[in-house]
């Protein structure tokens, strides 16, 4: 993304204007002085009204509503209705009396007028108006017309859609800040952007940005870099998979000491306790019941957590780098790894120098493994004399060394194959994507030999192999007694020699064309630690590391893999996709120079890629079919996962989607893999289309959520988030009760949604409205109630009545004890939002369940 | 014809517009299937076949102490080993009876499968993929990818091995009272009010969503992304709307999931479900999982507990099939295909604790309607070491013939699953020192 330093403003039709609000821009040009009722107009005058206080968060069809057609109606519309005075003395500010259609005369007068519809009322700047002064410039009518100037005429609320200027993609047409603050809000801080962040992201590329890389921070941006991470390197397979951690780490040879140590005690004293329970004949009152029930909890607690520890320690080390802003480079270049007290009290023990508690799964520090032993009998600093063993960032994390082996003939050449992929943006099987010689395969013994077709590839990926020298297949440190990880049969042969770390018939270990240095040829590191940790200076040294962190975070922020270069020529499509694939490297090559540039900072690189068009474009100003193909995974319309749409329902409707007895939100438990989550074992690939069980999870979603949510919100007292501008008595037969339904929708759309869209306000309405006559005209075979526990049916409608803000002071809770039917305070008082004789509730439900179950809001 | 060459040739053939949206996924066209179903049961944790399908009423050292001990406390109090008509011997544990007697005539027991290995996961890795090592897929993956392309439920999985290799999904029925919530999402199971909405409210809704997503299509000034998920969603809503078949088999009571002692008893519904699904002809597999095997202490009473819901678990499925059979007119009982196995076995002997840790050597139990022609195959000695086969699979006396190994029991699981000749490249299995294929 080039940014535009350029302050940049929109009107109300996405065309770059400038605005007066933004003191970088030049002033507006006035409209050319004009008396249409025979007033006239000084030069140099002041508009009056003075810089409105803006409030972006409504909507400009809220503001028209709430706040400019009451000063209208109370203060213009005697005149300037059709067939009033102004319309017989000529003025052209004639707008309908109705208020839905009035919005659009009262824009385009503004549009074509400007600060003239201030001027005229206040005659101020020496303007004459044939209705006299209506109301001072100072005034708080003065300062709602300022106000509407502002918004319709220098669209200083925009929410409009913005060109790319990227080349090769400026035919694409983005969303506007607002839209990409709310979109990045949802996703990275999981709540509605405040207004301040809104106005300041207005302003500027640069101020977008800036607001951007301020919501990197906190719990769920946290979660998000973490689950994004693990998308790609699927450790957590040994927390959410088949295997647990400590058995993949321990595999056959139990070579981390004390790595069960902490689990079995905590299970010894369970068990311990457990029996002097089942002695007092299980008093669940005693005293070694309760501390039995104690001890349980621990022992699962210390076993859940040690495996979660292991799993998730290189996210845990990239959220570390992250959140303290530390260069991304140390993510392989970290002489440390990532330590809490569930797997530091089993693997270091030393290190830490300030007090920690034992069961605090938050606390992660750099530690260093220790408790080792490079044979049955032999520790790690007996066997080596190294006190702990080298880290190099994640190269040498024992969970991705265990979650990508080798074995005695793949000699670590597939953990070669994805430190190139993940780090360096490399896909090697991809370098040579042509047919092989069945004649060569079978008779070529060694890939590494020069000349042969293998060459081609395993001269990139075997020197790289080789700097893993030190790991055996299943991650050991120096298998064989602390000497090497080669295996016997290599070393019985006649290609060893004493003092070998790497096979003598592979190529040299090392790094595109620089040997690792050694003390003797294929013998063990110079200088370093260990073979790893000298490979990650040269990959962080590498210009491919700045491209490939961008590729190694492209799924994470846009919600797919890079485009591939197309190969084949001849395809009718072909220019398409290699003008979208050019358009896209030459993205990453800019945002790569600038995460150059700020030394490496993750969040610089995500917020250049949050502002470009891959993330904000909207539409395509084209009509080439192939064009159209080529960006068909551009910007929005992204599915969400099932975290961030269990994230998007709590920002934008404030609502918890779950059962009382559960840990997590639902669309975390029991819909999980329904909705298309991953266990990063068997399941590692997202999904990325909606199918049928998902769309049952999202009308399973929708259904259960609507009725709670609507007689939360409704209930007596309960602040409004969705539903805000309306009440249990508001009318939609009364053009009042339209216009706040009307308002709510906007409100509705804005935040589920993300848009404002006139066409879809009216469908909406038309949908509540629908809903609304079908239940009147259902008269009597209906509940007065939201869910009827009497004398039900199979027609009855099911609403649940948790309370979702049990801490707001208000309790949510039927309560039919005592009620007085004949009053309706009385029924109110007992049974809140429950009761609504007149049927204003149900057509909500209906309205929020379509809204919920919609493309734009399961897609960002 | 891959989807972009059709549009390659539907662009070259003017039928694609040049603007909008570019294509739509064809709805979901399920096509019943009514071959026969491979339901795999998951003993979860090792269970102890000793007291079981391969019974053992002798006397043996104790490795850890030295002592001379019987394998199993049943035998020590006296009981004795029962035999069925058809030669299947089991031990008087738990409800074995109930389970050999009433279904004896279904099953083919093979004893004496070497696992090869103590560890939890390695173990179910082997015995349900035929492989140590990763990535090979679990016989139901298997089957559900021949004959079940296109079924939106063809593989049903509550948990257990269940590696897909990329050849086809599962759906993971971690709860199984989820499907059913899934089915018919407007439904609320409980007592009184039964839906969400109305059925005239929820038409608006739906009447709704269709202008919403046809006004979304005809748009240009929109990203293709977003039309093309929107095109998902239409045609998901009609392959949710065939999940709806599923409510012409599905029962109005459901399978409870608490045994009669108040324990935890999920497996009932983990059957019926996927038994329903089999009915409406969305599945041609199904993982069932048992989970308590583990019983490294107090073997005996936990040991009992995890075996008599697993055989709850058989006794249901018989039962339920024929039910539906009648109800419905489904073979379910002709096409069911069922086998039972885990991780390994435990030790022919106690613990300290009273419990029995792992031992390498298990069994497994084939069971269809129409029976088999061997009832037993594979021996193991009185302190249950595996005995080998020969080639006409007779058990051999210790240390000739060829032990049992899970490739051995894949390539006779892959034959009767009938994918043997069609994974046999890509999945390997070198059987050629013992073929068991022939029992089938």
């Amino acid at each position: 993304m080039r940014i535009n330093l350029k302050p940049v403003c929109y009107n109300w039709f996405g065309v770059i204007v400038i605005s007066f609000l933004i003191s970088a821009c030049q002033a507006p040009a006035e409209p050319e002085s004009k008396d249409d009722s025979g007033d006239s107009q000084s030069e140099n005058g002041d508009t009056g009204g003075g810089q409105p206080e803006l409030n972006c968060s409504q909507t400009n069809v809220d503001f028209f509503s709430q706040s400019l057609w009451p000063v209208l109606s109370e203060n213009c519309s005697g005149c300037h209705i059709p067939g009033g005075q102004a319309e017989s003395l000529g003025s052209e500010f004639i707008y309908s009396a109705n208020e839905n259609n009035a919005l659009a005369d009262v824009t385009a007068y503004i549009e074509a007028n400007g600060s003239l519809f201030i001027s005229k009322p206040t005659q101020s700047n020496n303007v004459s108006h044939g209705g006299g002064q209506v109301f001072s410039a100072s005034s708080s009518e003065g300062s709602t017309l300022s106000e509407a100037v502002a918004r319709f005429s220098e669209a200083a609320c925009a929410n409009d859609s913005e060109p790319s200027e990227e080349a090769g993609l400026d035919d694409v047409v983005m969303i506007s800040p607002s839209r990409t603050l709310r979109k990045s809000s949802i996703l990275l801080q999981g709540e509605m952007p405040d207004q301040e962040s809104i106005n300041s992201a207005l302003q500027s590329d640069q101020a977008l940005k800036t607001e951007l890389i301020e919501m990197m921070e906190g719990e769920i941006f946290e979660q998000w870099l973490m689950n994004s991470a693990n998308d790609h390197l699927l450790t957590r397979k040994y927390f959410t998979g088949q295997t647990e951690a400590q058995e993949a780490l321990s595999g056959e040879t139990y070579r981390y000491i004390d790595i069960y140590d902490r689990t079995q005690d905590a299970f010894d004293a369970s068990t311990d306790a457990n029996l002097a329970c089942d002695a007092v004949g299980n008093d669940d009152a005693h005293a070694d019941c309760i501390l039995a029930s104690e001890l349980a909890d621990v022992a699962a607690t210390t076993y859940r957590q040690t495996q979660k520890a292991i799993a998730e320690e290189p996210l845990e080390l990239i959220r570390y780098v992250v959140t303290n802003d530390r260069p991304y480079t140390e993510i392989l270049t970290a002489d440390y790894m990532m330590m809490n007290p569930f797997t530091y009290e089993v693997m270091d023990g030393q290190t830490w120098t300030t007090t920690y508690d034992p069961m605090d799964d938050s606390d992660w520090r750099p530690g260093h493994i220790r408790s080792y032993r490079v044979s049955w009998n032999t520790t790690l600093q007996d066997g080596t004399g190294k006190e702990f063993i080298p880290s190099a960032g994640i190269l040498s994390s024992p969970v991705f060394l265990v979650r990508y082996p080798s074995t005695d003939t793949n000699r670590n050449r597939a953990r070669a194959r994805w430190a190139y992929y993940f780090f360096l943006g490399t896909d090697i099987e991809r370098l040579a994507v042509r047919a092989m010689d069945p004649e060569e395969l079978k008779n070529v013994s060694n890939p590494g030999d020069e000349g042969t077709s293998c060459f081609g590839c395993h001269s990139v990926m075997d020197p790289v192999a080789g700097a893993f020298q030190s790991f055996g297949n299943a991650g050991e440190y120096l298998v064989r007694d602390g000497l090497d990880s080669l295996p016997q049969t290599h070393v019985d042969s006649t290609d060893y020699q004493n003092g070998d770390q790497w096979y003598r018939t592979q190529l040299h270990p090392g790094f595109n064309g620089t040997d690792l240095p050694v003390v003797s040829s294929f013998g063990a590191v110079n200088g370093y630690g260990d073979g790893l940790q000298w490979l990650a200076q040269q990959m962080v040294a590498d210009p491919r590391f700045a491209t490939g962190t961008a590729k190694f975070w492209f799924k994470g922020v846009f919600g797919r893999e890079p485009l591939i270069q197309p190969t084949a020529i001849n395809d009718p499509d072909y220019q398409a996709l290699l003008d979208a694939y050019t358009a896209e490297q030459a993205l990453i090559d800019d945002w790569a120079q600038s995460f150059i540039e700020s030394n490496f900072d993750l969040k610089e690189l995500l917020a250049e890629m949050m502002l470009s068009p891959l993330y904000r474009g909207e539409s395509i100003l084209s009509t080439d079919t192939f064009r159209l193909q080529a960006l068909k995974e551009l910007g929005i319309g992204r599915l969400l996962t099932p975290e961030q749409l269990d994230r998007k329902l709590v920002a934008t409707a404030e609502f918890d989607w779950r059962v009382p007895w559960q840990d997590d939100n639902q669309l975390l438990e029991n819909y999980y893999m329904f909705y298309g989550g991953i266990d990063s074992d068997g399941i590692t690939e997202r999904a990325n289309e909606l199918n049928a069980m998902m769309l049952s999870v999202a009308e399973r979603m929708a259904n259960e959520v609507s009725c709670e949510l609507v007689i939360n919100e409704f209930w007596p007292g309960v602040e409004k988030v969705l539903f805000e501008g309306v009440t249990i008595s508001t009318d939609p037969n009364t053009s009042a009760g339209e216009s706040a339904i009307r308002s709510t929708i906007r409100n509705m759309m804005w935040r589920l949604w993300g848009v404002e869209d006139s066409s879809e306000e009216t469908a909406i309405w038309n949908l509540y409205k629908a809903l609304y006559d079908q239940r009147i005209a259902l008269g009597d075979e209906i509940s007065d109630t939201l869910y009827a526990d009497e004398d039900v049916d199979a027609d009855d409608e099911f609403c649940s009545f948790n309370d979702q803000r049990p801490d707001d002071g208000i309790t949510v809770e039927l309560n039919w004890s005592g009620i007085d039917w004949s009053d309706e305070t009385s029924i109110r008082n007992g049974i809140g939002s429950n009761y609504n004789p007149e049927q204003t509730l149900r057509p909500w439900i209906g309205v929020l369940t379509y809204m919920l179950t919609d493309i734009q809001f399961l897609t960002e | 014809m891959q989807r972009r060459e059709l549009l390659k040739a539907m662009v070259a053939a003017g039928l694609m517009p040049a603007s909008g949206l570019l294509s739509k996924p064809a709805s979901a066209n399920v096509v019943r299937y009514d071959g026969p179903i491979y339901f795999t049961f998951f003993a979860e944790g090792g269970w102890d076949v000793t007291s079981l399908c391969d019974p053992k009423d002798g006397q043996i050292v104790n490795q850890e102490s030295g002592e001379t001990v019987y394998i199993n406390h049943w035998a020590e109090n006296g009981n004795s080993i029962q035999t069925i008509s058809n030669g299947i011997q089991y031990a008087p544990f738990a409800n074995n009876a109930d389970l050999f007697t009433n279904h004896g005539s279904k099953m083919m027991v093979v004893n004496g499968i070497d696992a090869q290995t103590n560890a939890h996961s390695a173990g179910v890795r082997h015995v349900f993929s035929g492989r140590f090592a990763d990535g090979y897929p679990a016989i139901t993956a298997l089957a559900a990818a021949k004959h079940g392309a296109g079924l939106p439920l063809a593989f049903l999985s509550n948990g257990g091995y269940r590696e897909t290799a990329g050849l086809t999904n599962f759906t993971l029925m971690q709860d199984p009272n989820t499907l059913g919530n899934l089915i018919n999402p407007n439904s609320h199971s409980t007592w009184g009010a039964s839906q969400f909405h109305r059925q005239d409210q929820m038409d608006l809704i739906k009447a709704a969503r269709t202008e919403r997503v046809t006004r979304l299509q005809a748009r240009n000034q929109i990203a293709s992304r977003l039309q093309n998920s929107a095109a998902f969603l239409e045609s998901s809503a009609a392959g949710r709307d065939q999940l709806v078949s599923l409510n012409d088999y599905m029962p109005e009571t459901l399978e409870p999931q608490v045994d009669s002692e108040g324990n935890w008893h999920p497996i009932l519904r983990q059957v019926q479900l996927a038994l329903v699904s089999a009915a409406a002809g969305l599945t041609v597999s199904a993982d069932i999982v048992q989970w308590g095997f583990d019983t490294h202490d107090t073997h005996d009473e936990n040991q009992t507990q995890a075996m008599n819901q697993l055989i709850d678990g058989v006794n249901t499925l018989w039962r339920l099939a024929s039910e539906m059979d009648t109800q419905y007119g489904t073979d379910l009982t002709g096409r069911l295909r069922v086998v039972i196995a885990s991780d390994f076995g435990r030790t022919p002997w106690y613990n300290d604790g009273n419990g029995k840790d792992h031992w390498p050597i298990g069994s497994a139990i084939f069971m269809q309607n129409s029976g088999f022609f061997d009832s037993v195959v594979g021996a193991t000695t009185s302190t249950h070491d595996a005995l080998g086969l020969n080639g006409n699979l007779e058990a051999q006396s210790e240390n000739s013939g060829t032990i049992i190994e899970p490739r051995h029991f894949h390539g006779l699981l892959r034959q009767w699953a009938d994918v043997y000749d069609d994974y046999q490249t890509s999945f390997p299995l070198d059987i050629s020192d013992l073929d068991l294929r022939a029992l089938i």
